[in-house]
């Protein structure tokens, strides 16, 4: 049996060309390939962790992260390359060079957007300020932080949209309540609002003004909690019209790929989180018609 | 393992764009050491890498002994807490006009010894790599009191202001300064942030009734404090004096 486009092509060809809208309306589309590649919590690894080290001998660090990006990209796929947050702190390069490196390895990268993670706050807010204004190249997303009282004001997005071919993607981001993580000087005078309804109204901005074809959240809430405590599992469940939530804070190696979460409206939203300190690429491929 | 993303998401499109995800797959790849480095990322950290080489091998200053963390009290333990509490107490002095009573750290946030010999900037974030940050909470007697059974329960962390003698009951008499604890009055604790939020569950600084934040690293003020001792006396001051003292010294937990 015939499909309706199937249908309406063959219409609109018994029609000899005179019934041209139909056509235009259901051209067989290109189909499109975008190629997502995620880090989270990097703290300032830029070298590899040391050969002796008993957890992760030379793993890690930015030169090998970058032969696999590389590696990744080559496909010639069209690619996105996000992080989720916390690229500060961790090694001395972060103390003495106050996160200069970690920007400009971002840049060299290709990042388009990280979000806001408790551990960039940690030369204050003035000194992150400074740093976006005057390095970084790609988007800091952030909507349930309400910085309109600080240094970081008109320096972070509450969404982007990136266009990849023919593909509208929207990217919106979330932190982690900051109480007893940043301390109280660090953020002082920034609101910390609810990470659902934060989430769901820019993704509704996503969805239905800007009609992305899909949206993804960089979030910093941390994968899961026993309790009640939100995470990128419990964001996934209480709300609609996400795809995919890249994730970090909690470190989490899903050594088993992503896992898939139903949301609100019974519709499954993907859930990633790779690691800690560039020892994880997350890697997703993905076709669309 | 690669998943298949049709496992994973819904994916016929409900919005009003016009694409919608028919497939792919998502894998979390390891950076494993065999994966090769990309030569213009390594001569991009290069200078980065030798300026820390240069700044870690920098001479903080000099010990005449090694200086180890060890429970109940150690010399590490001293002068950390003595560092910490002479840095509080201008801090909180030309502040408040207050004089400090106690400070306190955790032994697990010493991380390393000190050698003998010539200190560099290397040891110091060696022995202090976190970037906590200093406090002064003002406490209630009785938060006191969680505060002094805490640290005899924990087997002894880092103290100065405080002398702490401990009977074979876990009962314990403590003075502070030259004074016998009181607990119907307040006082001054400097920590770190770290300790502030729970870590290492020091549940009563929660609750201060005052907290001061110093904006100033644990690390930077030992480092400052070993450097002017340095200059000062040629060597760091010894601290080998038993502040913390358990009657029965076998029943007190090492970890």
């Amino acid at each position: 049996m015939p499909t309706r486009r199937e249908f309406l092509r063959n219409s609109s060809l018994l029609a000899g060309g005179l019934l041209l809208a139909p056509d235009a309306l259901f051209a067989k589309r290109e189909a499109q390939k975008l190629l997502i590649l995620h880090t989270n919590d990097f703290h300032s690894r830029l070298e590899s962790f040391p050969d002796n080290h008993p957890k992760y001998p030379g793993q890690g660090g930015i030169a090998r992260l970058k032969t696999l990006i590389d590696q990744q990209r080559s496909s010639g796929d069209f690619s996105l390359l996000l992080d989720c947050g916390d690229v500060f702190q961790g090694t001395p390069y972060f103390n003495r060079f106050g996160g200069v490196p970690e920007y400009k390895w971002m840049n060299m990268a290709g990042y388009e957007a990280t979000t806001l993670g408790n551990h960039d706050f940690d030369m204050g807010m003035e000194h992150l300020a400074d740093l976006i204004h005057n390095y970084a190249r790609f988007a800091v997303v952030n909507c349930n932080y309400d910085v309109s009282k600080t240094p970081l004001k008109g320096l972070i997005k509450p969404f982007l949209v990136v266009k990849k071919g023919k593909l509208k993607i929207g990217i919106t981001g979330v932190g982690i309540n900051p109480e007893g993580l940043i301390p109280a000087h660090l953020c002082l005078n920034m609101v910390y609002n609810d990470p659902v309804s934060s989430v769901q109204e820019q993704v509704d901005i996503l969805n239905k003004k800007m009609h992305c074809d899909t949206v993804i959240v960089l979030s910093h809430l941390g994968f899961e909690y026993p309790g009640n405590q939100i995470s990128d599992k419990k964001l996934a469940a209480d709300t609609h019209g996400i795809q995919f939530i890249l994730g970090g804070h909690t470190h989490t190696f899903l050594n088993d790929g992503p896992v898939g979460i139903e949301n609100k409206k019974g519709r499954k939203v993907v859930v990633n989180q790779a690691g800690w300190a560039g020892l994880v690429l997350g890697i997703l491929r993905l076709d669309f018609k | 393992m690669r998943v298949s993303i049709l496992f994973l998401i819904s994916v016929l499109g409900v919005s009003c764009a016009p694409y919608w995800i028919s497939g792919g797959s998502g894998v979390n790849l390891t950076i494993k050491s065999s994966v090769p480095k990309d030569s213009s990322m390594m001569a991009f950290i290069a200078p980065y890498k030798d300026s820390l080489k240069t700044f870690i091998a920098g001479i903080v200053g000099k010990t005449d002994t090694g200086y180890f963390p060890e429970r109940p009290c150690s010399n590490l333990s001293n002068l950390s807490a003595d560092l910490v509490f002479g840095f509080a107490d201008s801090c909180l002095k030309i502040q408040t006009g207050f004089s400090l009573d106690l400070a306190v750290l955790n032994m697990g946030g010493l991380r390393m010894a000190l050698p003998n010999g010539e200190i560099t900037m290397g040891n110091m974030f060696e022995v202090m790599p976190f970037e906590n940050s200093v406090v002064v909470l003002k406490l209630s007697g009785s938060s006191m009191d969680s505060l002094l059974r805490h640290i005899i329960r924990r087997g002894g962390e880092p103290v100065s202001g405080l002398k702490l003698e401990v009977d074979e009951k876990q009962q314990y008499s403590a003075w502070l300064g030259q004074r016998r604890f009181d607990s119907r009055r307040d006082y001054w604790v400097a920590t770190s942030d770290y300790l502030t939020f729970g870590g290492d569950g020091f549940a009563m600084f929660k609750n201060p009734i005052q907290i001061l934040y110093l904006k100033k690293t644990v690390r930077d003020v030992l480092i400052r404090g070993v450097q002017s001792e340095t200059q000062q006396y040629g060597v760091v001051q010894k601290r080998t004096e038993r502040r913390i003292v358990y009657a029965n010294e076998a029943g007190v937990p090492k970890k």
